[in-house]
């Protein structure tokens, strides 16, 4: 019996092996739950084809799957994996350099070979990953060295490569290092497939894809004296198709869109979006949570989606003053800031993605819950990507009306802000570029769910 | 997120308000609340849990009772939301834990401006309750501040009089210099209290005297052993010094065009330079609150007890 939420069911689950076992859900087929390190993933994102799946993870590993062709639906199988980065540590500052990645983005395909780039907080790298055959040398003369006791000149053959194996490599073509004094958030490639940016808190920099040690400084907001900071950068990214623009988003929840034929430094923006806080809602946490954690291109790069820790908001980009539409996603918590503050859930920065058609909108929460709105936010899809829950709700007569067609109103474990686990949050997700599926992390679990 | 942003964020929004709210439930005995101060008190003397951020985080059992009054209390300068703990508990034995008490540590950096402590007052009360019509008030306060608290009732000021605290701002310089500024264990810095005259009561002191420490630990590399570790102030008082005049200046003239009843609770008479409503202490000192815990619990209890069925706008004394 599938699950169905509005027609989304789940597909796969990448992860430790040990509870899988007991689901014997139809849509799971075990044989492809492939031993996931026990790391957290800190990173999705599926490549333009939408075939091919990346993830990262605190260990600083890259894993890519592949999708399988050959059953229909949808699903995917282990591909590659390779170490992107190792912990450093900065002699200067004597501080550690995490190797968790922090985000991958995929070049467009040229060849056979795939590239995609990864970073952590400090350095890019260009990552190819390409088949390799091997050959071993067949056809020897001497197997064991010695020479032949009684050799004949006829006997004599040329020794000859053969395919042994094909395996899939992945080395680092270029590695974009030192050019960041603050933590990189966000890398963006461009549409020209040529350049790329990356940001960090208070700078983005300009790269060109074949060039490793010069980049352009093209946003600048650190200010003379440290004391005075008040925002810094929280994402950033290119324009779909016009290659001359880019966005990113602050700490004071704006989204600034720049224009680099105007200047060489784009410090002055083209368009500011920033929705006026109205002064009734203002609270003691209000600064905090109009921290803007994502912010994304629709594709056809009409639409800017943003989010902030309570809410989505949906931008036309020609409309600076106010949002088309913002969604409340867990307003439960609102009252919940001071307990949110304590421990430190008030920071968790989400992701937001857009789907493949623009139509509609995907972000996470807690308790493992995610949501998908349309672009008018007149629906909302919850989905829990949790193994233990597809567990309980096959068990029990109460389980088909868990499963039937969620309302807004209907929503009653999320409201139950007790027994939320704070622990359990959806920070990465990442949607196929041509169907409607998805692939969400779950700490250290993948999940994938399709729309049939 | 990055630490530089984390940092940013916290830093704006200041020292995270700790409050301690002791509130009432119907449905308890009237010893279980006494019991919960207690329990509060027994972790607050439990030094070795706590690392920095002192009291406890509220401590909200139900959303406010708006039949029961509800008392704010708001410490000054040097002091800290615990020095309101004994006093509280023996407000809730005379109002027969019929109200509600409300004590929080102010900002301990930056902006202390009256505007900014003043604002901080209002958005605590608003994330801690989230609520902004409270019908009835007593408000206690070591530090008055200007009025945003529309439904208030009552306000009562301790020890505070402008003409004096203006002419004292003066040695306030030297007296601060003078003050011990690292203790090696909180019990020496309490120790330090009882001594320097600060608070005279030795049990108000144990309780209220660490959140005003914070430990600052050695370098790692110049010793291994873990003992040597220092308490200083958190707030350096000094620092504030800009502020000072600001917070009294107008003092007197916004405390009697206040729109509640008013009581002044001084230490000595010689404190007064205006005639209002007074509440002499004996034995104390300055902290009145910590060192005569159970009068100043009386008296504000009367006071609003007497002044329970005001109706706003009161009339000027």
């Amino acid at each position: 019996m599938a699950e169905m939420e509005f027609g989304w069911k789940f597909a796969q689950c990448f992860g430790d092996k040990g509870e899988v076992e007991d689901i014997t859900e139809d849509s799971v087929d075990l044989t492809t739950i492939f031993p996931y390190a026990a790391d957290i993933i800190s990173t999705v994102e599926f490549d333009h084809t939408g075939d091919y799946l990346a993830t990262g993870d605190k260990g600083g590993r890259v894993v890519l799957f592949e999708r399988n062709d050959g059953k229909k639906g949808c699903e995917y199988k282990f591909y590659t994996e390779f170490q992107s980065h190792e912990p450093e540590f900065d002699y200067l500052k004597s501080l550690e350099i995490e190797e968790k990645i922090n985000k991958i983005k995929w070049c467009k395909r040229q060849n056979a070979a795939h590239f995609l780039l990864s970073t952590n907080d400090k350095t890019i790298k260009l990552w190819k990953v390409f088949e390799k055959s091997l050959k071993v040398v067949a056809e020897n003369n001497l197997s064991d060295g010695l020479r032949p006791q009684n050799g004949r000149i006829q006997q004599l053959r040329l020794p000859k490569l053969t395919h042994h194996d094909t395996i899939i490599a992945a080395v680092p073509r270029k590695v974009y290092a030192n050019a960041h004094a603050y933590h990189i958030n966000s890398i963006s490639i461009n549409s020209d497939g040529e350049t790329y940016i990356s940001a960090d808190d208070l700078r983005i920099n300009l790269w060109n894809l074949n060039i490793s040690d010069q980049s352009f400084n093209i946003v600048d907001i650190k200010p003379v004296n440290m004391e005075e900071l008040t925002e810094v950068i929280t994402a950033a990214e290119f324009h779909p198709s016009h290659c001359n623009l880019f966005m990113y988003s602050s700490s004071k929840g704006t989204i600034k869109l720049s224009d680099m034929r105007t200047a060489a430094l784009c410090d002055q923006h083209s368009k500011m979006f920033e929705e006026q806080e109205d002064p009734a809602n203002k609270s003691f946490f209000s600064e905090i949570i109009s921290s803007i954690s994502d912010v994304k291109f629709s594709r056809d790069g009409r639409y800017i989606l943003s989010r902030d820790y309570l809410t989505l908001k949906i931008w036309d980009i020609n409309m600076e003053t106010r949002p088309l539409k913002t969604i409340n996603i867990h307003d439960h918590l609102r009252n919940k800031l001071c307990d949110l503050y304590e421990n430190d859930c008030i920071f968790d920065k989400f992701e937001c993605t857009f789907s493949g058609d623009g139509q509609n909108v995907l972000t996470g929460s807690y308790n493992n819950y995610f949501h998908i709105y349309d672009r008018e936010g007149l629906t909302d899809i919850a989905l829990q990507a949790d193994k233990s829950a597809f567990k309980a709700k096959r068990v029990g007569a109460s389980s088909k009306s868990k499963m039937l067609a969620r309302t807004k109103s209907n929503k009653k474990e999320e409201i139950n802000v007790d027994a939320i686990d704070f622990n359990k949050k959806i920070l990465h997700a990442s949607w196929h570029p041509n169907e409607n599926s998805i692939a969400v992390a779950a700490t250290n679990n993948l999940f994938i769910f399709t729309c049939v | 997120m990055s630490l530089l942003q984390k940092n940013l964020l916290k830093g704006k929004i200041g020292h995270t308000p700790n409050a301690l709210i002791i509130s009432d439930n119907q449905n308890n005995e009237n010893n279980e609340n006494n019991e919960i101060l207690e329990e509060i008190l027994e972790e607050i003397l439990d030094e070795e849990e706590e690392e920095g951020k002192s009291g406890i985080s509220t401590m909200s059992t139900t959303t406010l009772n708006h039949n029961v009054p509800l008392f704010i209390m708001h410490h000054g300068a040097g002091s800290s939301g615990l020095s309101f703990a004994l006093c509280s508990s023996h407000i809730k034995r005379l109002m027969d834990n019929k109200c509600t008490i409300f004590s929080y540590d102010c900002r301990d950096d930056n902006d202390l401006s009256l505007e900014r402590l003043s604002q901080d007052l209002v958005d605590v009360l608003k994330a801690a309750f989230d609520d902004e019509v409270v019908k009835k008030r007593c408000v206690v306060s070591h530090v008055a501040s200007k009025r945003l608290v529309p439904s208030m009732t009552c306000l009562a000021v301790i020890d505070v009089v402008e003409g004096s605290a203006l002419e004292a701002l003066k040695g306030m310089l030297p007296f601060l210099r003078n003050r011990s500024t690292e203790f090696k264990s909180i019990e020496d810095a309490i120790e330090w209290s009882i001594n320097s005259g600060t608070v005279h009561n030795p049990e108000s002191a144990r309780i209220s005297t660490f959140p005003l420490l914070i430990e600052k630990i050695e370098n790692k590399e110049s010793t291994h052993d873990e003992g040597v570790n220092k308490y200083v102030w958190r707030t350096d008082l000094v620092t504030t010094q800009k502020y000072w005049e600001e917070w009294f200046t107008g003092l007197s003239e916004k405390f009697l065009s206040a729109r509640a009843a008013k009581l002044l609770i001084l230490a000595g008479t010689d404190r007064l330079d205006k005639p209002l409503t007074i509440a002499q202490m004996q034995e104390s000192g300055h902290m009145i609150q910590e060192d005569a815990p159970e009068k100043t619990a009386s008296t504000l209890t009367d006071f609003w007890k007497r002044n329970e069925k005001l109706i706003l706008p009161v009339k000027k004394l």
